[in-house]
């Protein structure tokens, strides 16, 4: 009987198996995607465990006598101007990098495709909304990043929100234009005939259709994002340097990077490994979801 | 042809009043005023008032917009930090940045186009392989590390060029901001000019080409590169926005005196008619290369023309 069951279940999941184990036999396959997700969990690991692997005091604790040391045994990045462990610090900003990334594309993410749902759907707000896009496009995104940051302060939630609000018309236009390709379906056109409700068309039929492009393209976005938010604290109008926003770190850093270039180098290089681990895992996504585009 | 051409550039005007009244709007709904950020916090709040007044930070929202445009109009935009004409202010600094820009996205152009040709041609090769490794590496450094790094190597430890900017020291001075733009865009416009390259030399025509005989050589070169210059072209488009945006950051790290710093100090200072003329005029170059690229690709390609002669 107990074999039986397997069977059963085996085959009632069949088609969603073999889709999901072919994308991730296809992404194992590929070694600069496993390196990038090796990579990334790490990355993730010490996100999430941060205060078990350093108690958070240890970001600001400082110890002036240990002042400007170069990486050492004790301190394996070594301290800043005032003694505070650069590990301490790298680690628990994490948090602050990756998290605006991850959030700020989550937050375009849902609200572009939102947008584009209703701009692929009816023509008339199709047509308000790109005109808008038409004069969003035209103003440097970093101009306008600037402009927001300044009204509402460089906390870690206005990042968020001011990275969000400009990189939405971009989500709009690509998901929009991935949808419209979905919308002449003639699924999505029978769906429509036989009277379905236009959220669970678009919920149900047009998003999943979309979902694989989608998803790459969001990947793709929260490295971009992390760098954009890390850029923006180095010019000094993000995250203040007290914080240990790794972009602010290398602003405050600045000042001392003819005496201890260290203290650029650390947190550039964890924004860039942490950057390369999320595009890798993102080249291979695209190549393992859809085959044809190996190259 | 020569119709749509007006038709664009009338339309280039109300699209770009369109940026300052957002800038404008966004700026205007935000706590502070050119006294609370420039003064002293202690202030008294009548000296505030006095100062906001002598610097023409004054009337309702209506009227500071229309004092803007007014200003606009007869080409003296006052400045609310130094009451300057913000027009004067900007003519040392807007040639600055857009030489470093143009200049930055020219070398990156080139440099990036010829590597994504060359790696869609030679596909699979060492070559390819070394370079989409080299770029995959490179497109993952933010701008502003590969500037500090460029820095730490050739000023600090060589000691070639100068970790500052400085306009007496001539073409010595634009090496490491330019390096810096050229690291920042070549690995997006190479990458993408490979596989728009790549999508073209999959195509039937290519096939038909080579199968007939065509030496190799014609291929790439009259069939091959001539239908791929529009996606190429579009690609370096978006180049151009990117690097409009990159010489804020490039600017900062060379304290080089372009609209990219002042910039930022304007937005801090609430120096609101400063900010609004830069994105005007920022606007005005952007959708200017547009149409630049537009009226190109109608004369590269007969199709195009024929839909704008209707």
């Amino acid at each position: 009987m107990k074999g039986k069951n397997v069977y059963d279940n085996a085959k009632r999941n069949a088609g969603r198996n073999t889709r999901f184990m072919d994308i991730a036999r296809r992404f194992i396959r590929n070694r600069a995607a496993v390196i990038g997700a090796v990579i990334f969990s790490v990355i993730l690991f010490g996100i999430l465990f941060a205060d078990f692997i350093v108690p958070k005091e240890m970001v600001t604790a400082y110890k002036v006598s240990d002042k400007m040391m170069p990486p050492c045994k004790e301190h394996i990045f070594g301290t800043d101007n005032i003694g505070r462990d650069v590990f301490a610090r790298i680690l628990h900003g994490s948090r602050i990098t990756v998290g605006i990334g991850v959030g700020a594309t989550l937050g375009s993410l849902i609200i572009g495709a939102a947008i584009a749902s209703c701009c692929a759907l009816f023509k008339s707000v199709d047509f308000v909304v790109m005109r808008i896009i038409d004069v969003l496009t035209c103003v440097p995104s970093i101009l306008m990043a600037l402009v927001i940051l300044a009204a509402f302060g460089g906390s870690v939630p206005s990042m968020i929100f001011t990275l969000t609000f400009v990189s939405i018309p971009g989500f709009v236009i690509t998901i929009r234009s991935v949808l419209l390709r979905v919308v002449e379906q003639d699924y999505v056109k029978a769906a429509r005939l036989s009277g379905t409700p236009t959220v669970k068309l678009v919920l149900r039929h047009i998003i999943p259709n979309a979902m694989d492009e989608i998803i790459v393209d969001a990947t793709m976005t929260i490295a971009g994002m992390m760098m954009s938010a890390a850029g923006l604290s180095f010019i000094g109008m993000g995250v203040k340097p007290p914080s240990p926003e790794w972009g602010a770190m290398l602003n405050f850093a600045r000042d001392y990077f003819r005496t201890a270039p260290y203290l650029s180098i650390i947190p550039g290089a964890a924004i860039a490994i942490t950057a390369l681990s999320i595009n890798l895992i993102g080249d291979g996504l695209r190549d393992a979801l859809d085959p044809r585009s190996m190259r | 042809m020569a119709r749509y051409i007006v038709r664009r550039v009338m339309y280039m005007i109300p699209l770009a009043l369109c940026v300052t009244l957002i800038i404008f709007l966004i700026m205007s709904f935000t706590p502070g005023d050119p006294a609370t950020n420039n003064l002293p916090i202690t202030t008294e709040p009548h000296v505030k008032q006095a100062y906001n007044e002598s610097v023409g930070y004054t009337g309702s929202l209506f009227t500071r917009y229309t004092n803007f445009l007014k200003g606009l109009l007869k080409g003296e935009v006052l400045s609310y930090t130094s009451r300057n004409n913000v027009f004067t202010e900007l003519r040392q600094r807007f040639p600055m940045t857009i030489r470093l820009g143009m200049l930055g996205f020219l070398l990156s152009s080139v440099i990036g186009v010829t590597i994504g040709i060359i790696c869609a041609v030679k596909q699979h090769s060492f070559f390819d392989t070394a370079t989409t490794v080299v770029v995959v590496l490179f497109s993952c450094v933010p701008t502003f590390f590969a500037g500090v790094i460029l820095l730490l190597l050739f000023s600090v430890k060589l000691n070639i060029f100068p970790s500052f900017f400085a306009v007496e020291q001539g073409i010595r001075g634009l090496v490491l901001p330019t390096l810096t733009t050229v690291i920042g865009s070549v690995p997006t416009l190479s990458r993408l000019t490979r596989s728009a390259m790549l999508s073209v030399l999959e195509q039937d025509y290519i096939r038909t080409a080579r199968a007939k005989g065509v030496p190799e050589k014609t291929v790439i070169w009259k069939h091959a590169l001539k239908n791929a210059s529009f996606p190429i072209i579009m690609v370096l488009l978006s180049g151009f926005a990117g690097v409009l945006g990159g010489s804020v950051v490039s600017e900062t790290i060379y304290s080089v005196p372009g609209i990219g710093t002042y910039l930022t100090t304007a937005i801090s200072t609430k120096n609101t008619p400063g900010v609004m003329l830069c994105a005007f005029l920022l606007s005005l170059v952007y959708m200017a290369a547009m149409l630049l690229i537009d009226i190109t690709f109608a004369i590269v390609d007969p199709r195009i023309r024929a839909r704008y002669e209707q």
